[in-house]
């Protein structure tokens, strides 16, 4: 097929006014403000990214933009970040349909006895005139004045998501008329500005009965939009809204019904649109829109349409809309400290306790100092409720024996230690505990607790318990088109043949390049050079990384003290009986709000059998504490990469790794597993540490404070906070700009932006006397970090796991087998390839046989040394249990 | 308990002790749980038919068909024969070799990796009989075989043997399709890529 022709070649983006237009501009242009933009969380309706609406919305100084998604506040804090950085004044809004019928009857009788009688005339007439198909509710933009107004925003998109389906919303004239019992405070939508969005063109009779629903529950409060997008019927439409409005005294408002932030997204709207209606382009016709004027508009644009009142109106309602998400706070749930404790007493005496059984030969003055240090930052932070919350969640765990094991940064310290949160001794590693708790940063700590991944669900269950669902919820996940998803849609979108389409998308890897991309439509008998191909791959590639729908989080736990719904708007999963906020995790850590961790671990549900089974066993450990430490044995056959199966050190670069690094005590496990990940890898970290590791370099320090800081990983950063350490000793950054630093380190792959940081910390560390070589060498280990460093204390975390697991292996390998195979599916190999190599260690491994083998595998008596493992009916594909 | 459950148990070789080999096992399972349909009511007194054990081959196929796995011999042992008239070595005769050394290396693809860091180098695993052969193959060699490199299920690798201490990796020049060998056996690898 030739090219299709509605998507014309794209054209290049509008010019940026130059600085000296825009200098003499503000005299003769109008001011103007956005309040109808649709980002791409109105899925498969926006055609841009919530951030490039914003930035786009400040390169045409624009006094205000407000993100107003369709039932939806999921695209407000991307937004929010964006319009921060460039200084333009974000609003909060969201866009209705109304469904159902304005009731105006009814609705009569109900405010009669607040009303003046006139009202109630004129509705008895209308309703004697018109048909009924005039009760057309309206659709509404709701924009949130203040805090209070945003909370009940919230809320309302909370109602209209949670009584239907994910991904739906049914909201009714009658939510704002008079709402369900337990959303009474949410009548009349109190201080939100509501405007009243007319169908195009509008139509007198409808848009009568409408004004007059909105004056009445939003007296002073009410808008009408008029959007023109130079459509035929402009003029009839703009008279209509005219005159009706000034009948009405509801002032109207210019918004322009955005949903791409330049025009020359229009290709991709109409994909969407194709995609959205599961038709292709060429058959969607009227469904289309006829032109590209749903764009950002240059003010000069807006300035020759609109007439200059309706521009005025949106100045004002932006200034009326005071609400910033600065604002919210974050406030801990405080039913875990009991009467007559504060939290902090509460906490203290815990961490007491909890220290006389990890410490039961007493507490060295070393660790007592260190406690009340931690307490006292605690303290400080007020953060007692997040680390009392974590523990009750470990707590209960504990009691009904789920194995859990808690890290990430701020379980790096005795009290966690204390508090049974995690098992790594505080005193056996060098761990800063301030790093991850800085004063300067008003950021929520972060704890992430593993459980058993077969029992996790226990765990989420009693969190909604303990909590109820209106205020504990899990965070979003926004799932993105990836490349062939893209690949797919579109190339339905442009009408290709089918079959095509699926050869094309499954030869597709996520590792093509655009090139190749050409060359396999080359392959699938595509010209690449062809219109076609190359709209296919643009569309394609432009559509990659668009939010598609919100999934459930892997664990991820917001909790509130009061309702959650003020908060954040929550919907319903796809699982029953889950329900999600419309954030995610990076939404909530740019707004500092607290998130729980409660994730799913395979390798804990296989320790925990593993040590089950080896409590039958005579001699043998069946605590994960009494596994013996140091074990020579274990080291031994690490060394010698015998380690499939055991946690992380089982990947083949693992793999490949240990018997160059060969590991010989706990701390080596912990380097290795730290530095076998892509952040040391494309900072050049490995070559030097193995050379220096096997002694083929010596080792030199520039000064005695950078030996302290990396003389345990011999002068090698391996680890996150080595690098922030660093830019503290040596280039003179607070430990906050260090924090910034360390979020600039995760997101310039994505992002960019670390080029200003190169120049302050080469040149101040040269200034300080470092070698320029050095300096660079730093800063280049620090790119390379990216997004996947680890920070010491998950390394630790996990390397427990990894010397556990080795230990079983080395010392119960049939044991071990079985309880990976139970524990299945977990890690890198399949069963096969576990039994292979077990059987590779003279393990005897018995056939499925139905008068000794149970559901699961287990041990059989053998005259070997080890016990043989007799497979379970779980491995029989298709067999009910 | 039900024929579909039954069926799986005679499949998956459980019931050796009680109806004898696989094949007498499922002819069992099918005639012992009473049709419910039309021919339900109809009783038909039939001795059991002489069925041919299975073959070892045969076995391992049924054994992967019902579990993903199998406690015979790997089925890499019986092709063997084919595989060393085509010079493809074990994995344990592998590792004696020096570094540098011409290496053919034949087995059934258990992972595939592309690891985002490691700048579009492709590391598969092969098993054979004797163990495990770690094989790296570049960019231009995907780029080249990107069939073979993707989809072959058993995989022939002509390359360079390379060892560094106990790290041995086989660098792919060449692959080789070798799944006609397989026949009937469905294997599954565990793709990052």
């Amino acid at each position: 097929m030739t090219s299709t022709p509605l998507l014309p070649p794209t054209p290049p983006s509008p010019p940026t006014p130059s600085a000296s237009a825009q200098l003499s501009l503000p005299y003769a242009l109008p001011e103007y403000a956005e309040l109808f933009c649709q980002s791409n969380f109105s899925f498969l309706l926006g055609a841009s990214h919530a951030e490039e609406l914003a930035t786009r919305a400040a390169q045409l100084n624009y006094s205000a933009l407000a993100v107003t998604d369709e039932c939806s506040l999921a695209g407000v804090v991307r937004a929010h970040v964006a319009a921060k950085k460039s200084k333009l004044p974000l609003i909060v809004g969201s866009y209705f349909k109304l469904f159902g019928t304005l009731d105006l009857p009814d609705f009569l009788m109900k405010s009669a006895s607040n009303n003046p009688t006139t009202i109630q005339a004129e509705f008895q007439t209308d309703t004697q005139t018109h048909k009924q198909d005039s009760m057309q509710p309206p659709s509404l933009i709701a924009l949130a004045q203040n805090r209070q107004g945003y909370g009940n925003l919230s809320e309302l998109i909370t109602l209209a998501r949670t009584r239907t389906t994910k991904g739906s919303y049914l909201i009714t004239p009658e939510d704002f008329s008079h709402p369900p019992k337990d959303y009474a405070h949410l009548k009349g939508l109190p201080d939100c500005l509501l405007i009243l969005v007319p169908d195009y063109p509008a139509d007198a009779a409808i848009l009568t009965k409408q004004l007059r629903w909105m004056t009445v529950h939003f007296p002073q409060r009410a808008w009408i939009s008029l959007t023109l997008l130079y459509q035929a019927m402009d003029e009839q439409h703009r008279k209509t809204i005219v005159a009706l409005a000034n009948q009405y005294g509801v002032p109207v408002v210019a918004t322009g019904k955005v949903c791409m932030h330049v025009r020359s997204r229009k290709p991709l709207q109409d994909v969407l649109t194709a995609i959205r209606l599961k038709r292709s382009v060429a058959e969607c016709g009227y469904d289309l829109a006829p032109n590209a004027e749903q764009h950002l508009r240059s003010r000069l644009r807006l300035a020759n349409i609109y007439p200059a009142t309706a521009l005025a109106e949106t100045i004002r309602i932006a200034s009326l809309c005071q609400f910033s998400l600065d604002e919210l706070r974050y406030e801990y749930p405080d039913e875990l400290v009991p009467k007559g404790y504060t939290p902090a007493a509460y906490l203290k005496q815990e961490v007491a306790y909890g220290a006389t059984q990890r410490f039961p030969n007493g507490i060295s003055k070393k660790v007592a100092d260190r406690i009340d240090y931690e307490l006292h930052l605690i303290n400080d932070l007020a953060y007692e409720p997040y680390f009392l919350t974590v523990y009750d969640i470990v707590k209960y765990a504990r009691s009904i024996g789920i194995l859990c094991q808690g890290r990430g940064s701020a379980a790096n310290s005795v009290v966690c230690y204390c508090l049974h949160i995690t098992e790594v001794d505080p005193e056996s590693s060098t761990m800063l505990f301030e790093r991850f708790l800085s004063k300067e940063r008003n950021e929520p700590p972060d704890i992430d607790v593993d459980f058993e991944h077969q029992r996790r669900e226990e765990v989420i269950q009693y969190i909604y318990n303990k909590y109820g669902r209106n205020r504990a919820a899990l965070a979003a996940a926004v799932h993105t088109f990836r490349s062939r998803g893209a690949l797919r849609d579109v190339g339905k979108a442009l009408g290709v043949d089918l079959e095509l389409v699926d050869t094309v998308a499954k030869s597709h890897r996520w590792f093509d390049s655009k090139q190749d991309l050409l060359l396999r439509f080359a392959e699938s008998g595509l010209d690449p050079e062809g219109a076609l191909a190359q709209q296919w791959a643009s569309l394609a590639s432009q559509l990659r990384g668009f939010p598609r729908h919100l999934s459930q989080h892997t664990g991820g736990f917001v909790i509130a003290r009061d309702k959650l719904s003020r908060l954040v708007p929550i919907e319903n999963a796809s699982m029953k009986d889950r329900c999600v906020i419309e954030w995610d995790k990076d939404d909530l850590e740019s707004l500092g709000l607290l998130k729980v961790d409660v994730l799913a671990l395979g390798m804990l549900s296989a320790l925990k059998r593993a040590l089950a089974l080896m409590a039958t066993l005579p001699g043998r450990p069946s605590r994960l504490q009494d596994i013996p430490r140091e074990d020579p044995l274990t080291y031994q056959m690490i060394c010698k990469a015998d380690t499939v199966g055991v946690f992380q050190i089982e990947s083949r670069a693992q793999m490949s790794m240990l018997p160059r690094l060969r590991p010989k005590e706990f701390y080596d496990l912990v380097v290795q597993v730290a530095i076998v990940r892509p952040g040391p890898i494309q900072g050049g970290m490995v070559h030097p540490y193995l050379q220096r590791r096997q002694n083929k370099e010596t080792v030199t320090y520039p000064n005695e404070e950078i030996r302290e800081a990396l003389g345990r990983t011999l002068g090698i950063p391996i680890f996150q906070e080595q690098v922030m350490q660093i830019a503290v000793i040596a280039a003179e950054f607070s430990p906050g700009e260090a924090d910034e630093l360390r979020r600039a380190m995760a997101a310039w792959k994505r992002k960019g932006g670390l080029d200003h940081y190169h120049d302050r910390i080469v040149n101040t560390m040269i200034r300080r006397g470092y070698k320029a070589e050095f300096a660079d060498g730093i800063f280049q280990q620090m790119l390379g970090f990216g997004e996947y460093g680890f920070p010491e204390s998950h390394s630790t975390s996990f390397a427990l796991l990894a010397y556990a697991s080795s230990w079983i292996k080395c010392h119960e390998p049939a044991v071990f087998l079985c309880a990976l195979l139970n524990s299945q599916p977990l890690g890198f190999y399949s069963p096969s390839q576990l039994i292979q190599d077990a059987k590779r260690h003279q393990i005897i491994v018995l056939d499925i046989d139905i008068r000794f083998s149970e559901w699961n595998s287990s041990l059989e008596k053998s005259d070997g040394k080890h016990p043989a493992v007799r497979l379970g009916m779980s491995l029989l594909s298709g067999l009910s249990e | 308990m039900s024929r579909h459950d039954l069926q799986i148990l005679a499949a998956g070789n459980t019931l050796v002790a009680l109806a004898g080999h696989r094949r007498q096992a499922l002819w069992q399972a099918i005639g012992a749980v009473t049709d419910k349909d039309l021919l339900g009511v109809v009783s038909v007194e039939e001795s059991a038919p002489m069925l041919t054990a299975p073959t070892e081959g045969q076995e391992i196929v049924s054994d992967y068909h019902a579990m993903g796995l199998t406690l015979q011999r790997h089925p890499v042992a019986l092709i063997r024969p084919q595989l060393l008239a085509k010079r493809f070595l074990p994995a344990e005769m592998l590792n004696t070799f020096q570094q540098g050394q011409f290496a053919r290396g034949c087995g059934i693809v258990t992972v595939r990796q592309r690891p985002g860091t490691a700048n579009g180098v492709l590391f598969i695993t092969i098993e054979d009989e004797t163990g495990p052969v770690n094989v790296i193959i570049w960019p231009s060699l995907v780029e080249q075989q990107r069939q073979e490199v993707l989809n072959a299920p058993l995989l022939g690798v002509y390359g360079i043997w390379q060892c560094e201490g106990d790290v041995r990796h086989l660098i792919a020049k060449r692959l080789v399709d070798m799944s006609y060998l397989l026949g009937a056996l469905q294997t599954a690898s565990r793709d990052f890529c």
